[in-house]
């Protein structure tokens, strides 16, 4: 590839459970400020702003118009996409790679915690054969859990296993909204809230706004910081529909890694990744995911799971920064991911620091109806 | 006004959106659901490149990017493709516990959702055993029927 996108700096909130001190505009302002002057530059610098958010999420309708100036976007190049919150990122490579803008601004926003978060998740069926059936997000996701073809009984025991390494994981990091670990025993007593997934087993959401500055390759080099490049990116649209093709094996996922590693130059993802960053709504994400990124042998993500690969100090470290599981942002939980990325390559990420890590995955997908998915190889070399 | 003055929580105001919609349903559902209210029938629809039949039925096949013509009678008996069991209310979603699959009807090609019902889902770890991927189920018809996706829902066989 002639030219790469790098990562100048990232910004996020503080992350509540309720963010009331802030309206919303206030909240994106916070990231985005903090982005700028992470990366050290002005908004005057700024070629491009990229915004991902609902507006059934937020509560007003065409939420940009009142979402641009606080991004940063007064008098500037801006727009913004519906989809899930990384597409802000990957919009924003594209505009990068157009040739058109040196730097660019990605940022998206999770405040669910002002409405009904189940009720809207189920308006975004259709009207006619889905949303009558009461479904949502989680119905959705247990759905999609159900399908899964290989082991299934060690898929049930996997499952707490990825919420307990997550926690454990994000009790250390000074950036994860829930700081106090879980014990298995714990999670194995909660109630199902949908069959297979149980209620400790969906975290506690957060109010919170996540940016990243982006820049050309030139630019890029010209900033004091060692450089993080967005080396591959990728996303994909999988079914809306059933029964053609298994669920849990995430098509929209796989086109999506098809992408990013075919850009990026990477043919062995289980040996070429440091470590990566991955959506974790419920564990079953996160387990799916393993397969789907070649992270584990096809039907093996419960086992490779088990026996630790994916731990700190594994194979493979897989959300050391606790992942949604830790700091549940809902919309905005995938951008979390690829902060948390950045920050590791950036050998920024303090105590939850790897030990030189030069290459990552993040991943950030749609949770309803598991359809729309996009995922980031970044490295620092 | 510093900030130190402020003695209270910040303010709420509330909101809300009622806003009426009337969604066109397309001739290829309203064929569909009136098939479905006046005969007690499922039909899915066949895509003439692939041959698949979608149910619920699609005026077109996105993968192979045709129309659909020809209308197939499907089910009423099926197989499990998906499922859960819910056991916890969702805000202005039906009391829990209630049960949905996605069955795949003999002779569709793609799976249909449903709730299922006449099952006990007391014991999850029972009721989900039953409801496991592969096993079958019927389509049962309501009596009253108004042309709707609940006008059935499944049962084990």
């Amino acid at each position: 590839m002639a030219q790469r996108v790098g990562v100048l700096g990232a910004g996020f909130t503080a992350f509540a459970g309720r963010r009331d001190d802030v309206r919303l505009e206030e909240l994106i302002f916070e990231a985005a400020a903090a982005a700028l002057a992470d990366a050290g530059i002005t908004r005057a610098d700024i070629g491009t702003v990229v915004m991902a958010g609902a507006d059934q999420l937020d509560g007003r309708s065409i939420s940009s118009m009142m979402a641009a100036g606080p991004a940063g976007a007064y008098l500037k190049d801006e727009i913004r996409t519906t989809s899930e919150g990384t597409y802000a990122a990957i919009l924003a490579c594209l505009r990068i790679l157009s040739g058109e803008y040196e730097v660019a601004l990605a940022i998206t926003w999770s405040k669910t915690s002002e409405g009904p978060y189940d009720l809207i998740s189920n308006l975004s069926y259709d009207p006619f054969w889905l949303r009558p059936l009461a479904f949502n997000d989680i119905v959705e996701s247990a759905v999609v859990s159900s399908s899964y073809q290989s082991s299934t009984t060690l898929l049930a025991e996997a499952a707490p296993a990825v919420v307990v390494k997550n926690r454990s994981h994000g009790s250390a990091n000074p950036r994860a909204y829930l700081r106090a670990p879980v014990t298995r025993e714990a999670i194995l007593a909660s109630p199902y809230i949908a069959y297979p997934i149980r209620k400790a087993e969906v975290p506690q959401p957060c109010d919170g706004a996540v940016a990243l500055v982006l820049a050309s390759e030139g630019r890029t080099l010209e900033a004091k910081r060692a450089p993080v490049w967005i080396q591959g990116f990728g996303w994909g649209t999988g079914n809306y529909t059933y029964g053609r093709g298994v669920a849990a094996e995430l098509p929209g996922l796989r086109a999506a890694a098809t992408k990013a590693y075919a850009m990026a130059g990477v043919t062995q993802p289980a040996s070429e990744i440091d470590f990566a960053e991955l959506y974790d709504g419920t564990p079953f994400d996160e387990l799916f995911a393993y397969e789907a990124l070649g992270l584990a042998p096809q039907g093996g993500s419960a086992r490779s799971a088990l026996q630790g690969d994916f731990l700190d100090g594994g194979r493979c470290p897989v959300n050391v920064s606790g992942g949604a599981q830790s700091t549940n942002l809902r919309f905005a939980a995938g951008m979390m991911r690829i902060v948390e990325a950045y920050l590791q390559l950036s050998g920024r990420a303090g105590p939850i620091q790897l030990a030189a890590p030069h290459q990552g995955l993040a991943q950030g997908g749609s949770t309803y109806p598991a359809q729309g998915h996009a995922v980031f190889v970044l490295r620092n070399y | 006004m510093n900030q130190k003055e402020q003695t209270e929580a910040p303010l709420i105001h509330s909101g809300e959106w009622k806003i009426h919609y009337d969604y066109a349903v397309g001739e290829t559902a309203t064929q569909f659901f009136l098939r479905l209210r006046d005969q007690g029938k499922i039909a899915g629809k066949k895509c003439p490149s692939c041959q698949g039949v979608l149910v619920p039925p699609r005026a077109f096949c996105e993968r192979c990017f045709v129309q659909t013509e020809e209308w197939v009678d499907v089910g009423p008996e099926g197989t499990i493709e998906a499922f859960t069991i819910v056991y916890e209310p969702f805000d202005g979603l039906p009391e829990p516990p209630y049960a949905v699959a996605y069955v795949t009807l003999d002779g569709a090609t793609t799976a249909m959702a449903n709730f299922v019902r006449a099952l006990d889902l007391s014991d999850p770890e029972v009721a989900a055993r039953q409801l496991a991927v592969g096993n079958r189920v019927e389509a049962v018809f309501a009596d009253a029927r108004e042309g709707a996706v609940t006008d059935f829902y499944y049962r084990l066989m």
